[in-house]
């Protein structure tokens, strides 16, 4: 049975009808159309579908959209704008840590609930906040230089 | 994977939840983090008609201190226990058991309840329908055969938590409470070693709350976990160990390891091996053979079971060199 409930992604209130087993996942991509949020594995292995709930990182695959209900929801679609790139994001461009961008949302999500936290992190904590996100194109140096160079220059 | 449909109910007290899962047992399951539940339901492993969300009930969320010992509220998150002043102080070893757990992400999301009635696991039961169906049932789902142990007429599926080697080894327990009342069990007294039923929690009961006495002065621990990557992967064997040494001589030593079995175990011999006596190469030796001997795994995920008993010695072995 449908229930009403409201999700706040981005900022932007959305009203909209679920069912209890729906996921986050599946009602961000499918119904309400931030398919920067990928699906993968969709068992919480791979990081690809992660998001921002409440300033930490979480899985869409494994949350129930009802869940989500009362927190702010960031998405990868929440950083920068159609012109100007969010600062880690111009920092993965620049580093060269994007090669077929799948990881990619959920890898400048991760790092950036890592920056809001702690603005200058030594490898080992980035090494960890991105440990839920899998790459198998750049063998994650280079995203690491860029989350480094990122947090150096000041920019969350 | 899509969910098959359940009601989600969001109790806010913990005597709700006792009457909704008296009033519907085994149709209903428990929902905190999800990490475990949600991929246990996409796979098709099982199909509750009503989840019950803890994260709303008062009282799961907390941890106090309590004279000598930590009380920790279940729906406590992975990344909250990590950060406890209180965790890291009275408890480090839970706190780095804690750490390790799964990635970033999962211990966000992830409790300790959670991780403490983590599911066993199975290559021949972690898959969708389709891919069991091309095979006989297996004793875990209720079937009559076990496809890693052929012939076994138990279950051998895995525990891999890491938590509960830490809270064995502080010597923890936790209170179990339903409509019928609360029970406080040891957790060496909670856990079974059998693949299909992992511990001896009845349908109409939830765990409120893990009751982990204090290290005390003294006492050094360590939480070694081998896996395979360094970040999402259950461990493959996972030992915990609190040793205190006092002049030379060793006045406790307490050793738990998960994943080399259906339960967590205790290395009860290789505690008998150094309580009272030196810390030295050689009793660290006899006692990292003494847990190889007790372990027993069959499941040959990942690495065989011998390798997987043979990493038993080499992490006690080194739990103990390092905390001795």
């Amino acid at each position: 049975m449908k229930q009403l409930i409201e999700l706040r992604i981005n900022g932007i209130d959305h009203e909209i009808a679920v069912e209890p087993q729906d996921t986050l996942l599946e009602v961000l991509r499918e119904r309400l159309g931030y398919t920067g949020t990928k699906r993968a594995c969709d068992v919480g292995d791979c990081g690809t579908c992660t998001v921002i709930v409440n300033g930490r990182t979480a899985l869409s695959c494994l949350m129930l959209a009802v869940e989500a209900v009362g927190k702010e929801i960031v998405t990868i679609e929440g950083l920068g704008t159609g012109d100007k790139l969010h600062p880690i994001q111009q920092a993965f461009v620049d580093y060269g840590a994007i090669q077929c961008g799948f990881c990619s949302p959920g890898m400048i999500l991760a790092a950036k609930s890592l920056l809001d936290e702690d603005p200058s992190p030594g490898r080992e904590e980035i090494r960890k906040a991105i440990g839920g996100n899998l790459c198998r194109c750049t063998g994650y140096a280079k995203i690491v230089e860029a989350i480094e160079a990122a947090a150096e220059h000041g920019n969350k | 994977m899509r969910l098959a449909k359940f009601e989600h109910l969001a109790p806010i007290s913990l005597a709700e939840v006792c009457s909704v899962l008296a009033e519907h047992g085994d149709a209903a399951r428990i929902i905190a983090g999800g990490t475990d539940i949600l991929v246990q339901m996409k796979h098709g492993l099982i199909e509750p008609r009503y989840l019950v969300d803890i994260k709303n009930v008062g009282g799961l969320g907390a941890i106090t201190v309590d004279e000598a010992s930590l009380r920790i509220g279940a729906a406590v998150t992975l990344t909250d226990l990590q950060r406890s002043r209180e965790v890291r102080e009275r408890a480090p070893l839970l706190a780095e058991a804690a750490a390790a757990v799964g990635a970033t992400q999962l211990q966000n999301m992830g409790t300790l309840g959670g991780n403490i009635c983590l599911d066993t696991r199975c290559w021949y039961y972690q898959q969708t329908p389709s891919w069991r169906a091309a095979r006989r049932t297996c004793l875990k789902m209720g079937g009559e055969v076990c496809h890693m142990a052929t012939g076994s007429e138990r279950c051998y599926a895995l525990y891999s938590g890491d938590t509960a080697a830490a809270l064995l080894a502080l010597g923890a327990s936790v209170r179990l409470a339903s409509s019928r009342g609360e029970r406080t069990v040891a957790l060496g007294d909670f856990f079974v070693d059998d693949g299909r039923n992992p511990n001896i929690m009845e349908p109409d009961e939830l765990l409120a709350e893990v009751i982990v006495p204090a290290q005390a002065e003294g006492q050094r621990s360590s939480y070694l976990k081998f896996r395979r990557r360094e970040a999402i992967d259950f461990p493959i064997v996972g030992v915990a160990a609190l040793v205190a040494v006092e002049d030379g001589v060793c006045r406790l030593a307490r050793i738990a390891v998960t994943g080399a079995g259906s339960a967590p175990f205790v290395a009860v011999e290789s505690q008998k091996i150094l309580d009272g006596n030196e810390i030295t190469e050689g009793s660290i030796e006899e006692a990292a053979e003494a847990a190889y001997r007790q372990a027993k795994p069959v499941s040959r995920m990942e690495v065989s079971a011998a390798y997987r008993k043979r990493l038993v010695k080499v992490l006690v072995k080194d739990a103990l060199s390092k905390l001795g």
